[in-house]
């Protein structure tokens, strides 16, 4: 990676010692229960519902006592219920695409808007861009967050901005190219999609100027960084936001690439067991809660964010000390309970990747065996191990079930099965069969 | 510096604090401010223990203030300039800065005098003056200055502007400027907004008790919320809710 400068947005804000940090979040976290009790309907209602004051909170954990936020409240509150100032405040309105169901709404005052430039342009100068950089934005513009949220995170850092949107990729390709773009702005799939247009026009990383790519608003992993980093010449980093609570600006990967920095100071995470709902401690995977330290036009108490990971505090090299969060595994619509374990089709993947000879096409079943349940993968392979002589079948069995108890934490029963026999989905894979209530 | 937590308190039976936190960093300029009976006032006496606390506490460099009784905690370095001045009017000036310095060795009482009548020129120009006979901006200087003569590390302001004419509030806040840039640390409530945050780096603002909004002084000064609350902004909209 050559000689690394750290460069840093908020320094003080990033690099506080955590300690100090409590003291704001503290603060903050009472406020913005005042505010939401005060000026949210929806949240008066369920508080006095539980016979809850909003003066719970005397210690951050005191947070637990809160009652959660769902999306299905957001789209019970359509379109301005959830909103804490008068519609005049408002100065921006985004929203969730709505394909399943009612779309949910979000609004930005003026505070909101510049504390949301601020916290992007923060993650964005973890990934390396400064105010020399060529930003080319291939997001959407329009409802979705991530195009204005980057746009202008880019902007106020003073970069130059090339708001291109979406679609069109060899001109996307031919105007990187003369306008000598140094950032790329993405899915990590459209990053992708660029290399391999690439390949195909002939064109070589060496003829584009790119060195950082800032990809998020889709779930990835080190494959597809390796291969955007190699053949676009770039940093990759990851950056994670939700609509709901602002967009892209809640946590962002530096360039040492070991997980993403939440912002804390206005987003307080915390991991809960998505069965028991109990919160769970530092470093163990769970599903991913947020509740808004700072947003003025909509604050959220505890949102469910569906997307499992853990939070944990290690010392990073670019000297940040905001928690840290891992890529999201997958969401906990996805969870299995085998006897009492949570396991996710990505852990399936995830060891699917370790082990040589196996394709990344699996289904798995899981049935009742008196009363414990009982868990059987079946993996596609190469049919030549199927001519070849046992002790190779048996070994790669073994090898496979030596990965998945170490990832899943559980011994399941692996099949092997000769390729293209497991079903293909158009769309939406379908990996799991739950025999258990049939 | 100071950090007040979770602090209730009531206050002639009725609930004037509710679960506040606020802090102060050492060298910070920060400013609360909330209308008439919010419960300023008596955030600055319960962190000098003047009335006490239900519930919470206040630490002072990690020790719990409210514990403590208020010549201690005026000893360990925080002074108070009350609201409404309240020099002694019939004492002279001079007299109202060396009861300022009572618990200090005379010494140090002689060092202080002559480091506040520079800052303020005409402390020492009306020395012999009765302190009743001072214009009100010149009070408030000299409630200042007697406060600094316990050689405080941070000084709390309960209302420097009241009373006073706009220039002379002007006059007053410059003074706090320049202690600040010597490295005081300050904890000013008032209600008026513009001049307070105008001069802070931070802000909170109290109602009913209860914080409910805080930021940066900027970003305060520019919400929509604070410039209809507290800077008589207050302007009507066909959009309005």
């Amino acid at each position: 990676m050559g000689e690394i400068e750290v460069k840093y947005w908020h320094e003080e804000e990033e690099r506080m010692d955590p300690a100090e940090r409590k003291v704001f979040q503290l603060e903050r976290l009472q406020t913005t229960v005042n505010r939401a009790y005060r000026k949210v309907d929806f949240y008066r209602r369920t508080f006095d519902k539980l016979g809850l004051k909003p003066d719970v909170i005397s210690e951050l954990a005191d947070i637990s006592k809160l009652p959660f936020t769902n999306k299905q409240d957001l789209r019970d509150n359509y379109p301005y219920g959830m909103f804490a100032v008068p519609l005049r405040d408002i100065v921006r309105i985004h929203s969730s695409s709505g394909t399943t169901g009612k779309p949910t709404v979000v609004g930005y005052t003026r505070n909101d808007l510049e504390n949301w430039n601020n916290l992007v342009a923060r993650l964005m100068t973890a990934g390396g861009v400064s105010k020399d950089d060529i930003v080319h934005v291939s997001f959407t513009y329009g409802l979705f967050t991530g195009g204005f949220g980057l746009h202008y995170g880019a902007e106020t850092i003073g970069a130059s901005v090339i708001p291109f949107s979406s679609g069109n990729t060899s001109r996307q390709l031919a105007i990187m190219q003369d306008y000598k773009s140094t950032t790329l702005v993405s899915t990590p799939s459209y990053a992708l999609h660029i290399a391999e247009t690439m390949e195909k026009m002939g064109i070589n990383r060496n003829d584009l100027s790119l060195k950082y790519a800032l990809l998020g608003s889709e779930p990835w992993g080190d494959k597809i960084r390796e291969e955007v980093q190699d053949k676009l010449g770039v940093i990759a980093t990851d950056n994670y936001g939700l609509s709901e609570l602002i967009g892209p600006g809640i946590s962002g990967e530096c360039i040492y690439q070991k997980g993403l920095h939440i912002n804390e100071d206005f987003f307080y995470p915390e991991i809960i067991d998505p069965l028991t709902l109990k919160p769970l401690p530092e470093g163990e995977w769970g599903e991913l809660v947020l509740t808004t330290l700072k947003r003025e036009a909509m604050p959220l108490l505890r949102y469910r964010t569906r997307d499992v990971t853990r939070l944990y505090r290690e010392e990073c090299p670019c000297g940040r000390t905001l928690i840290k969060m891992d890529k999201p595994q997958g969401r906990t619509d996805d969870m299995l309970i085998v006897n009492g374990v949570n396991v996710f089709p990505s852990q399936v993947e995830e060891a699917l990747a370790q082990v040589q000879g196996v394709s990344p096409h699996y289904i798995i079943f899981v049935r009742k065996k008196g009363a414990l349940d009982s868990i059987e993968i079946k993996v596609e392979v190469n049919e030549d191990i199927f001519f070849d002589e046992m002790k190779k079948q048996r070994e790669l069995v073994e090898n496979l079930t030596v990965q998945f108890q170490k990832i899943l934490l559980l011994k399941p029963k692996v099949t092997l099965v000769t390729s293209q026999t497991l079903e293909r989905f158009e769309g939406k894979a379908k990996r799991v069969v739950d025999e258990r209530n049939s | 510096m100071l950090e007040v937590k979770s602090l209730y308190v009531s206050y002639g039976g009725v609930q004037a604090l509710t679960n506040v936190s606020v802090h102060v960093k050492k060298g910070e300029f920060v400013s609360l401010i909330g209308s008439n009976g919010a419960g300023k006032t008596t955030l600055l006496n319960s962190i000098m223990n003047i009335v006490s606390k239900q519930k919470g506490s206040a630490l002072f460099d990690g020790k719990d203030v409210t514990k403590k009784t208020t010549s201690n905690i005026v000893a360990d370095g925080m002074a108070l300039v009350p609201e409404g001045r309240r020099v002694f009017a019939n004492m002279s000036v001079h007299e109202n800065l060396e009861m300022g310095g009572f618990k200090r060795p005379a010494s140090e009482v002689k060092q202080k005098l002559a480091e506040v009548t520079e800052m303020f020129p005409v402390l020492g120009e009306r020395a012999s003056q009765m302190a009743g006979m001072l214009s009100g901006g010149e009070q408030q200087m000299l409630a200042i200055a007697r406060a600094l003569m316990t050689n405080p590390r941070i000084l709390l302001m309960d209302e420097p502007s009241m009373g006073l004419a706009p220039l002379v509030i002007k006059e007053v806040y410059e003074k706090l400027k320049v202690l600040a840039s010597t490295g005081l640390t300050i904890l000013l409530v008032e209600q008026n907004a513009s001049v307070a945050l105008k001069y802070a780096q931070r802000g909170y603002v109290l109602e009913n008790g209860r914080i409910i909004m805080q930021g940066k002084a900027s970003e305060l000064l520019g919400d929509n919320e604070v410039k209809r609350a507290y800077l008589g902004k207050e302007y009507k909209e066909k959009w309005e809710r």
